[in-house]
């Protein structure tokens, strides 16, 4: 969680967002579609993935700055991708977010040692929080 | 001689039953008496022996259903998670004015379904924590910890709470610093966090919440007093038990579940400590915990208990 950012750090004023490419690993659309929108109404460019291989795909072709991760995905597990990044020198720095219905310490724990930069149940947040939270990860807090 | 002979034969069995029956009443699996004698005890014994089967196997199919009804409200609460997300991420965009501006009858409304749908939520996270601790499942981090600061950040985050119902809330700390002890800190937090809402729910509009903590011999005690409601006579044994909420609160009409405190008696008692109630209706009630200063455990414990053990000694 307090894991020091170890990407060169671009500072750009918050309301800047326009740079910024979020990824949204999340299967269910009704939720998908309303962090994509918030996202965007916040001008953060985004793509989204309905599973694991996709969210993969589109992590190796697009190169994200940040990933938002559901963990109870059809396939491969969100806790699998996180790995998968973590493993690939080539994006191991970028930054995930879990954003899941578990909560447990043990899931939460199981996340954070694989490397996510926070974990957050979904009901716990509303859209805005999400955000703030993105914002402090990519300002290196 | 001969009678001596006699009596052991008859006393003997019989220590041997009454060390069956012992070991079956405290729950033992597959306790059998054999004895070889071949007269009317060794026929007793075949008795007993199909009463233990029978109890064993009733025993079996009871840990099965609890075992399944703790995975039921497990796999439920998670598949709740997702349309209460739904609905608050919509509720919230609502309010926020991102599809549009409401009028302020529009936006109240909404605020009490937004409220509401809260109120589901933190349900859903309390059938959890209770579905875990049934199931035995939850692995307590005992660390060297500062009770009294534990203590006082909970009364802080209630402190904004209190205020707005007009409850003077205040904290006493010990005479002496108490040392640091060995607690689960999140846990523990989410124990005083139920115990102070409690106070501050159950306290009318210019009341007062008081929490202090002494030392007594070799434990610490927190006690969370309040001018509150009170409780019933008939219903202060059955409050910590599960989803029991007694009848001047249910009439009062103020949400609740009656899991806050199950859960925080649960949490004090795998540190080692005791909780009870002393109350008197409309008067008020004191909430009193003690926990051990030099708690036997450290580090990690996984939580070993069974859902029988829960529902009490004896
Ligand atoms: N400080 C208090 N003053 C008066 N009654 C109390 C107090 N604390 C608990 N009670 C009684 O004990 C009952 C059980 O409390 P508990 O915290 O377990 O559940 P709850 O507050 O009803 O719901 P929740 O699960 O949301 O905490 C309450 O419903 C109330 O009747
Ligand atoms: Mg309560």
């Amino acid at each position: 969680m307090d894991k020091p950012n170890s990407e060169p750090v671009t500072l750009q004023p918050v309301n800047d967002n326009g740079n910024v490419k979020v990824l949204l690993i999340e299967d269910d659309r009704f939720l998908r579609e309303l962090i994509a929108q918030k996202l965007e109404r916040e001008k953060f460019q985004v793509m989204q993935a309905v599973d694991g291989e996709e969210g993969l795909r589109k992590l190796g072709e697009q190169k994200p700055n940040i990933v938002l991760l559901d963990l109870i995905l059809p396939g491969l597990s969100g806790f699998d991708v996180l790995k998968k990044i973590k493993e690939d020198s080539a994006n191991a720095s970028m930054p995930v977010v879990i954003l899941s219905n578990l909560g447990q310490r043990e899931d939460v724990e199981r996340g954070l040692s694989l490397g996510a930069s926070d974990f957050l149940i979904k009901a716990h947040f509303t859209p805005q929080e999400i955000i703030v939270k993105i914002q402090g990860i990519l300002a290196g807090k | 001689m001969a009678l001596y002979l006699l009596s052991r034969s008859i006393s003997e069995p019989i220590l041997d039953f009454r060390a069956a029956f012992r070991e079956l009443v405290k729950g033992k699996r597959n306790v059998r008496v054999n004895l070889g004698t071949k007269d009317e005890f060794e026929d007793l014994a075949k008795h007993f022996n199909e009463m233990a089967e029978y109890i064993d196997k009733n025993r079996e199919k009871e840990e099965k259903i609890n075992d399944l009804k703790s995975e039921f409200i497990s796999i439920a609460a998670h598949q709740l998670r997702s349309p209460l997300s739904g609905i608050k991420w919509t509720f919230k965009t609502l309010l926020d004015g991102d599809l549009g501006v409401m009028t302020t009858e529009q936006k109240e409304s909404l605020e009490r379904a937004y409220s509401v749908n809260e109120r589901l939520i933190s349900l859903v996270a309390e059938l959890l924590d209770v579905s875990r601790i049934e199931e035995g499942k939850i692995g307590y981090n005992f660390n060297g910890t500062s009770l009294e600061r534990a203590v006082e950040e909970a009364v802080e985050e209630y402190k904004l709470i209190a205020q707005n119902k007009n409850i003077e809330l205040s904290f006493f700390k010990p005479q002496i610093a108490l040392p640091n002890m060995p607690l689960d800190e999140e846990r523990l937090g989410l124990a005083l966090n139920n115990l102070l809402a409690n106070a501050t729910n159950y306290t009318l509009s210019g009341g007062r919440v008081s929490v202090s903590i002494e030392r007594v011999n070799e434990e610490a005690k927190v006690t969370i007093k309040d001018t509150g409601v009170g409780i019933p006579k008939g219903d202060m044994n059955k409050i910590f038990s599960k989803f029991f909420r007694a009848s001047n609160v249910v009439r009062m009409q103020t949400p609740g579940t009656g899991l806050g405190l199950f859960i925080a008696r649960n949490i004090i008692e795998k540190h080692g400590g005791k909780i009870w109630v002393e109350s008197e209706e409309n008067k008020g009630s004191s909430f009193i915990f003690t926990l051990p200063i030099n708690n036997h455990k450290q580090g990690f414990v996984v939580d070993d208990l069974s859902a029988d053990d829960l529902v009490g000694e004896e």
